[in-house]
């Protein structure tokens, strides 16, 4: 079977190293980006992440793809990995430790990424939360930077609705970061 | 994207994936590529009820009240290196090699401390005998396929690496998946391919037995010594080779289950493990001596004259045990849980065992 192939409950199953590696690319920016929107700590979100892929790596024999999408089961272990840190106040090494992984040193440049990766994937993760006509409006106007009245035939609606989806969706951003005007 | 953390990341688990399948043990991969082939004789059903029944009958036995050694106990786990591979002994020291740092380390058994570390800069396994140590050094985890692998004699009065040999096949294929196997004063690289023979008086291969056309594409294991060497077929069939000559001395019909590996034994014995089971022949005849089955897959084993420990992992429970087996019997004499998780290699150290794990400690058991 072919790496384009694979879905990732194929990728877990198969339990050669060569599958884990794609299956680890496919998701760790997004895991990553997971920890770091959480945690707000960059050293913090590495290294639950690369605690994460360890017990994953470690307990793949357990995965069964009838039980759910391997991504679930991904996000599981890292769910668990997050509320156990906030609890202790550190990232655990237990998965680590078992397979003789060490703990890796973020350079500067790996501590400003994993930072702007958190922001870049926090708005992301926000516009996504909107209501559609909220999130296509606000992904056309200030993601993509394109003016109100091009946005509004393109909806087929008025200037003045675009300009409200943008001004609604950026508020209720707003509110969920905790923001308050 | 933090792509220096995401590579390094990405470094680490690929050699700890690697390092799990390689503490498997090589039948595993053997079954792996034998997929492919067509399946084994229908009469290891055969097989495998011979097996129970000698199961139950070793089972009676056990229960006449034979008195029990004493149940074997962890008394220390040291931490070593960042990983571990196989152990070996020789010139009072304990060989291993941590295969992330790419060095063979000789560990002091009074302090449990590394005395000396031997930069070879690429993956390696120990092995000692015929007057030195000897390590397989490079591509393992590919075995050859993405880069050499050589043999290095080590002096062990110095440290240093006084002989490197390639290790191929005379026409310069790779050999596969390898280990060593020394005994006799002889060394022998077996691959899946062949088994190369090392004349260790002037550090040279000087023997090379081809398993082409005798085992199939990938022979469930082989032992060598110094006149023959057995090779358990993907048919099932185990072969006796001249060592001299590699041609066939004799044959004989295992049947054994599909997903059997055939190892060195005691002397004058040849082992086969399956998923849970642990089978003893008699080398000369080819003789069932004995089989048991363990609660849990058998992923490694260390034979000694009287007592063969094995390791047993109940994977659902993560439970890593060590199982003390009777050689002569197979009858069960006690077992320990592990703290470490995996096996990369078992040895006596006076009158202890020392397990090495992937995670760089060694656990020592007083039997």
């Amino acid at each position: 079977m072919h790496a384009t192939d694979s879905t990732d409950e194929q990728l877990l199953s198969a339990r050669d190293a060569a599958s884990f590696e794609r299956f680890y690319c496919r998701h760790v920016e997004s895991v990553l980006g997971f920890f770091a929107r959480r945690t707000r700590d960059p050293e913090l979100a590495a290294d639950l992440c690369a605690e994460t892929f360890a017990a994953a790596l470690a307990s793949r024999h357990r995965y069964r793809p009838e039980a759910g999408a391997a991504a679930a089961w991904l996000y599981g272990i890292a769910s668990k990995k997050l509320a156990d840190a906030q609890r202790r106040g550190y990232a655990e090494r237990r998965a680590r430790r078992r397979l003789g992984m060490e703990r890796i040193e973020l350079s500067d440049d790996d501590v400003a990424r994993i930072a702007r990766l958190a922001e870049a994937v926090e708005v992301r993760a926000l516009v996504d939360r909107l209501a559609p006509e909220q999130r296509d409006a606000i992904t056309a106007h200030v993601l993509d930077e394109r003016p109100y009245d091009e946005i509004a035939a393109e909806l087929d609606t008025s200037e003045a609705v675009v300009r409200k989806r943008v001004s609604r969706g950026l508020a209720a951003m707003r509110r969920r970061m905790g923001v308050r005007r | 994207m933090s792509q220096d953390f995401v590579t390094e990341l990405r470094l680490q688990l690929r050699e700890a994936a690697l390092r799990e399948e390689r503490r498997a043990p090589v039948r595993r991969r053997v079954a792996h590529a034998r997929r492919r082939l067509p399946g084994p004789a229908p009469v290891a059903a055969a097989l495998a009820v011979a097996l129970l029944a000698l199961a139950v009958a070793v089972g009676v036995v056990a229960l006449r009240g034979d008195k029990q050694p004493a149940e074997p106990k962890v008394v220390g786990t040291y931490p070593v290196a960042s990983s571990l591979s196989r152990l070996a002994t020789a010139s009072g020291a304990v060989w291993t090699a941590d295969p992330i740092r790419g060095e063979i380390l000789r560990i002091d058994p009074a302090t449990r401390r590394v005395a000396a570390r031997i930069p070879v800069g690429a993956e390696a396994s120990v092995g000692a005998g015929a007057g030195a140590v000897w390590a397989l050094a490079g591509d393992l985890q590919y075995g050859g396929d993405k880069g050499p692998v050589r043999l290095l004699r080590i002096d062990p009065a110095t440290n240093r690496v006084v002989a490197r040999l390639p290790v191929r096949a005379p026409g310069g294929d790779s050999l596969g998946l390898v280990e060593l196997q020394i005994g006799r004063g002889v060394v022998w690289v077996v691959g899946v391919a062949g088994a190369l023979r090392i004349d260790p008086s002037r550090n040279v291969a000087d023997r090379f037995v081809s398993f082409a056309g005798r085992a199939g594409e990938a022979a469930r294991g082989a032992v060598t010594d110094r006149d023959s060497v057995w090779v358990l077929a993907v048919d099932g069939r185990l072969r006796e080779l001249d060592a001299r000559t590699g041609d066939p001395v004799r044959e004989l019909r295992l049947a054994a289950p599909a997903d059997s590996h055939l190892f060195p034994g005691r002397p004058g014995t040849l082992t086969l493990t399956g998923a849970d089971r642990i089978t003893v022949l008699e080398r000369a005849s080819g003789r069932l001596l004995w089989s048991n089955t363990l609660a849990g897959e058998i992923r490694y084993w260390f034979g000694e004259d009287d007592t063969l420990w094995v390791q047993a992992s109940d994977e659902p429970a993560l439970r890593n045990r060590l199982v003390r087996l009777d050689a002569g019997s197979g009858r069960r004499l006690g077992q320990v849980d592990l703290p470490e998780p995996g096996v990369a290699g078992i040895a006596r150290v006076g009158r202890d065992i020392w397990v090495a794990g992937p995670g760089g400690k060694i656990v020592v058991v007083r039997p």
